[in-house]
C-alpha cells in the first residue's frame, strides 16, 4: 500500500525478457497504485513497449512476476485481462469493421450485457467525436481517428487498470487534451495509469510518478520531487532524463551543431 | 534541344536511374544477406530461366523447320501464318501488357510504402513516375522477352533474315510494352480517381482469382463437349493470326520487321518508324496525363474520403451485437458472448474483405464445374435382381456420389481454418489482450468455419439427392454424417492453423506459414480417405453378408462418427497450449 492507502494496480517484480542473446527488459521491478498515473519513459529500445506487453500478457517474461488488479498476468490472465484496458503505439484494429461493431466486438468480449454495450458504445464514440464515424469502417479512418477508436475500445468496460503505450501520437492538441482530461479522470476515481510516452511535458505535467528506463533497467523511478533530488543537479525533467539516459553528451553535440 | 531543357532531360534520367539503382540495392543486398538456401534457389532459378530460353529458341527452330518442311505443307500450309508470326506477338505482347501491368502499377504507383518519402525529396515528380513504371514494366518486360523473343530469333534464323531485325526486335517490342504501359497506367489513374486503389486491388485480386480458376478448369469442362481435333488446332491458329490485321499500327510493326528481315527496306522502314513513332507519341503522351493525374490523385489518396451514410435510428445502431449476423438462432444465442463475438466478427470479415473471399471461391468453382459434369455424365448403374456384385456397385455408386460433396467440403474448409487464427494478423493484439481464454478462443475458430462448411456441404448433398434419389434412408444418413465429419475435419485442419499461426502479414497471401499449412493439408487429406473409408464402407459392402442397409449405415455412424468427433475434440484440445502462446515473443 501506499501513503494514501491504495493498493498496487500494477506491480512488476523482477521481470526480464530476453530475444536471443538479447536482454530487453533486464529486472525490471515497480508498482503503480490506485489513483495514479505513472509515466514511463525512455529512449527508443530501452524495453518500454516490451514491459508494456508484459503487463498487459502479449509478451511472456523470461523471468519474473507481472500482477494486475491483484492478479498474476501469466497464471490469472483472465482475471488479469479483464481489469486492464490496452492502447497500443500502432492502433491495428480490424479495418473491415465500422467503429461501432469494433466497441460492440470488444464490449463482447469483456462479457458486458448488451445493454451495457450500447450505452457505453454511445457514450464513448460521443466522447471521442466519432459518432459521426460511428458507422464507416475503420479502415477509412485517419490515424489519429483510429488512435480514440483504440483508446475508446480500452475504456469500453472501464477498466481498473490502463496501459497506454504513446497515447499521444499522431492525435492533433485538442484529441491530445482530451486524452489527458480522461485519463486524469480515470485516475481521480481510483484507476492506475500506465503510460509511455516522449514528451517530458505530458510526463512532467501530467504522471504522479515516472519512471525512467534505459537499457532495459529501472534507472530512476518516483515523483518529479524524487527525481530532482538524485543529484544529478538538474530540476528539468528533460534535463534529469538526458542525464540518467547518457542523452547529455548527444544534446552538447546538438548545441555545437547549431 | 536548347542548353536547359537538355540539362532537364538529362537531370530526368539521372533521377530516374538513380532510383531505379536503389531498387537494384535493395535487391542485391537482401540476396546478400540471405540464408544460403536462398542464394542457391536464386541462382538455380536465372539457371533455369536462361535454359528456358535456349530450349524455347530451339523448340521453334524445330517446330518451325517441321511446319515448314513439304510433307506438311502439301497436307496444311501455315507459311502465311507463320510469315504473320512477328505482327501476332507483338499485338499478343501489347495486350499482355496492358492488363498485367494494371495490376502491378495500381501496387506500385498508390499501394507502396515509400511515396510519401520520394514526394517529399527534392526529387522531380517525372522522374519519381517513371520510375515507378519501369519498376512494375520490367519484370512483365523480362518475362515477354522470355517467350517472345526465342521465337522471334528462331523464326529469324529459318527465314534467314537479315541480322538488322534481332536488334530492332528487342527495340520493338520495349517500345509496344512502354506503350501498354502507359495506356495502364492511365487507366489506373482514372479509376482510382473514382475507386479507392484498395479497393480496386481488392476486386481485382477477387477476380484474379475466380479468372484463373476459371482459365484453369475450362479444359475440364469444355473437354467433354468435343475432343480437340486438327480442325480445332487449325482454327485456333488462324484466330491468332487474324491480329494481323492492315489497319492495326502493331501490325505495322510486325510487318515492318519481317520487310526489313527479307532486305526489302523501302517497305520495312516506313512501316516500322511509323508504327515505333506513334505507339512512342502516345506513351508519352499518356505519360504526361498520367502524371498530372497521379499527383492530384496521389493528394487526394491522403485525404481519405469517408463517405456520409444515412444515419441510422438509435434503435437499430444500438442492437449490432444482438443482430443476427447469420442467422442465429436461439441455440446459437446461448453461446457465450465473447465467443458468439469473435464467430460474428470472422464472419463479417470473410464477407467484407474481398482478398478473404478469393480465397474460398475456389471450391465454389470446383463444385459448380464438377457438378456441371456430374449432371452431363449422369449414369445409373442398374442392379441385377440376386446379384451381389451389382448391388455392391450400386450401392458403392450411391456413396461416392455422396463422397464427392465431402470432397468440396474440404476444399472449402481447409481455407477457413488453416487461415483461421493467421487471418487475425496484427489485429490479434486485440483478443490477446481481452479476457478471452485460449479454449473460448478455439470454439469460436470452431463455430466459425463449422457452420458455413456444413451449409456448404448440404447444398452439394442437396444437388446430389435431387439428381439421384438415393432413399430417405440415405439421405438421412448423409445429413448425419456430414454433420461428424465437418467436425472431425474442422478439428484436425484448425489444430495445423494454430501451430502455423503467423501474424505479421500485410498481403492474405502471405499468411500461409510453410512446412504446417502443407502438413496440415496433408492432415487433411488422410483424414477424408480414412472417413470415407469408415462412414461408406460399412453400408455399400452390408449386401455381401446379407445384411439390412441401415444396419451397415449404424456401423458407419458409429465408426466414422466415433473417430471424426475424437479428431474434433482431441487435436484441438491439444493445441490450446500453442493458442495461448500464438503473437507471444
Amino acid at each position: 500500500m501506499n501513503e494514501l492507502g491504495s493498493k498496487p494496480l500494477i506491480e512488476a517484480e523482477h521481470l526480464y525478457k530476453k530475444y536471443g542473446d538479447k536482454t530487453a527488459v533486464d529486472d525490471v521491478s515497480f508498482k503503480v497504485f490506485g489513483g495514479e498515473i505513472f509515466g514511463f519513459l525512455g529512449p527508443n529500445g530501452a524495453g518500454k513497449t516490451t514491459t508494456l506487453k508484459i503487463i498487459v500478457g502479449l509478451l511472456q517474461p523470461t523471468r519474473g512476476i507481472a500482477r494486475v488488479g491483484g492478479f498474476d498476468v501469466l497464471s490469472q490472465p483472465v482475471q488479469a485481462k479483464g481489469a486492464s484496458g490496452y492502447v497500443p503505439d500502432e492502433p491495428n484494429l480490424y479495418a473491415k469493421l465500422s467503429g461501432r461493431e469494433l466497441l460492440h466486438f470488444v464490449g463482447d468480449l469483456y462479457d458486458l450485457s448488451p445493454a451495457q454495450i450500447a450505452r457505453r458504445t454511445d457514450e464513448l464514440l460521443n466522447l471521442f467525436g466519432l459518432s459521426d464515424a460511428g458507422d464507416d469502417l475503420v479502415e477509412s479512418y485517419s490515424h489519429g481517428m483510429q488512435q480514440k477508436a483504440s483508446l475508446a475500445a480500452a475504456l469500453i468496460h472501464d477498466p481498473k487498470v490502463l496501459v497506454l503505450d504513446e497515447p499521444t501520437v499522431g492525435l492533433d492538441p485538442k484529441s491530445a487534451r482530451l486524452i489527458k482530461d480522461i485519463l486524469r479522470q480515470l485516475a481521480d476515481r481510483g484507476a492506475a495509469v500506465m503510460l509511455s510516452t516522449h514528451i517530458m511535458e505530458i510526463a512532467e505535467r501530467m504522471c504522479d510518478r515516472i519512471g525512467i528506463i534505459n537499457q532495459g533497467k529501472v534507472v530512476a523511478a518516483g515523483t518529479m520531487e524524487d527525481l530532482r533530488s538524485l543529484g544529478t543537479g538538474q530540476t528539468d525533467l528533460e534535463d534529469i532524463f538526458l542525464k540518467l539516459t547518457g542523452g547529455v553528451e548527444d544534446a552538447e553535440i546538438a548545441e555545437v551543431l547549431k | 534541344m536548347n542548353q536547359p531543357a537538355a540539362r532537364q532531360a538529362f537531370g530526368l534520367w539521372h533521377y530516374v536511374w538513380k532510383l531505379l539503382r536503389l531498387r537494384l540495392t535493395i535487391f542485391w543486398s537482401s540476396l546478400r544477406r540471405a540464408r544460403t538456401r536462398r542464394k542457391i534457389t536464386t541462382g538455380l532459378l536465372a539457371l533455369v530461366i536462361l535454359g528456358l530460353a535456349v530450349f524455347l529458341f530451339w523448340l521453334s527452330l524445330v517446330v518451325l523447320r517441321f511446319l515448314q518442311s513439304p510433307r506438311i505443307v502439301q497436307y496444311i500450309d501455315l507459311r502465311a501464318v507463320i510469315a504473320s508470326m512477328p505482327s501476332t506477338v507483338i499485338s499478343l505482347a501489347f495486350f499482355v501488357f496492358l492488363l498485367t501491368n494494371f495490376a502491378v502499377l495500381l501496387q506500385v504507383l498508390y499501394l507502396t510504402n515509400d511515396m510519401d518519402f520520394l514526394l517529399a525529396a527534392p526529387l522531380p515528380m517525372r522522374a519519381v513516375f517513371l520510375a515507378k513504371l519501369l519498376q512494375a514494366l520490367l519484370p512483365n518486360f523480362g518475362l515477354i522477352c522470355l517467350f517472345a523473343l526465342p521465337l522471334l530469333f528462331g523464326l529469324g534464323v529459318m527465314q534467314g533474315y537479315n541480322i538488322l531485325f534481332y536488334p530492332l526486335v528487342v527495340i520493338t517490342l520495349a517500345t509496344v510494352s512502354l506503350l501498354g504501359a502507359g495506356i495502364s497506367a492511365l487507366l489506373v489513374m482514372a479509376i482510382v480517381r473514382v475507386v479507392p486503389a484498395r479497393r480496386v486491388a481488392e476486386i481485382l485480386g477477387f477476380f484474379g482469382a475466380v479468372v484463373s480458376l476459371l482459365f484453369s478448369q475450362s479444359g475440364q469442362l469444355f473437354a467433354q463437349y468435343g475432343p480437340a481435333n486438327g480442325g480445332g488446332i487449325t482454327d485456333a491458329i488462324s484466330k491468332l493470326s487474324g491480329m494481323d490485321q492492315p489497319w492495326s499500327p502493331l501490325s505495322w510493326a510486325g510487318r515492318g520487321l519481317v520487310a526489313l528481315g527479307e532486305g526489302n527496306w523501302l517497305v520495312g522502314l516506313p512501316l516500322l518508324v511509323l508504327s515505333l513513332g506513334l505507339a512512342s507519341g502516345l506513351f508519352w503522351a499518356a505519360l504526361g496525363l498520367s502524371e498530372r493525374l497521379y499527383y492530384s490523385g496521389w493528394a487526394r489518396m491522403q485525404v481519405s474520403p469517408r463517405k456520409k451514410k444515412n444515419r441510422q435510428p438509435a434503435g437499430a445502431a444500438q442492437n449490432i451485437s444482438l443482430r443476427p449476423a447469420a442467422g442465429s438462432s436461439s441455440l446459437f444465442r446461448r453461446v457465450p458472448a465473447p465467443v458468439r463475438a469473435v464467430v460474428i466478427k470472422d464472419w463479417r470479415l470473410l464477407r467484407r474483405d474481398l482478398r478473404n473471399l478469393s480465397q474460398l471461391i475456389a471450391p465454389l468453382i470446383f463444385s459448380a464445374i464438377y457438378a456441371v459434369s456430374m449432371v452431363r455424365g449422369f449414369q445409373s448403374i442398374r442392379q441385377v435382381p440376386g446379384d451381389v456384385f451389382s448391388s455392391i456397385l450400386v450401392r458403392s455408386e450411391v456413396y461416392l456420389s455422396l463422397g464427392l460433396p465431402m470432397f468440396f467440403g474440404w476444399m472449402f474448409l481447409m481455407n477457413l481454418t488453416i487461415h483461421a487464427f493467421s487471418r487475425e494478423g496484427k489485429s490479434y493484439w486485440l483478443l490477446k489482450a481481452s479476457p478471452l481464454t485460449p479454449r473460448r478462443l478455439m470454439v469460436a475458430k470452431f463455430i466459425t468455419s463449422y457452420l458455413p462448411s456444413l451449409v456448404f456441404q448440404w447444398i452439394l448433398f442437396a444437388f446430389v439427392i435431387v439428381l439421384r434419389w438415393p432413399g430417405i434412408q440415405t439421405v438421412i444418413y448423409a445429413l448425419l454424417m456430414s454433420l461428424f465429419f465437418i467436425a472431425g475435419l474442422v478439428g484436425v485442419t484448425l489444430t495445423f492453423g494454430a501451430y502455423g499461426a503467423k501474424l505479421d502479414w500485410d498481403d492474405p497471401r502471405r499468411m500461409s506459414s510453410g512446412p504446417i499449412g502443407c502438413l496440415g493439408f496433408l492432415a487433411g487429406v488422410v483424414f477424408v480417405v480414412l472417413a470415407w473409408g469408415l462412414f461408406f464402407l460399412p453400408p455399400a459392402l452390408v449386401p455381401v453378408f446379407g445384411g439390412p442397409e441401415w444396419l451397415g449405415q449404424l456401423a458407419g455412424l458409429i465408426l466414422g462418427g466415433g473417430v471424426s468427433l475424437a479428431c474434433a475434440i482431441i487435436p484441438p484440445f491439444q493445441a490450446l497450449g500453442k493458442v495461448e502462446k500464438i503473437g507471444m515473443g
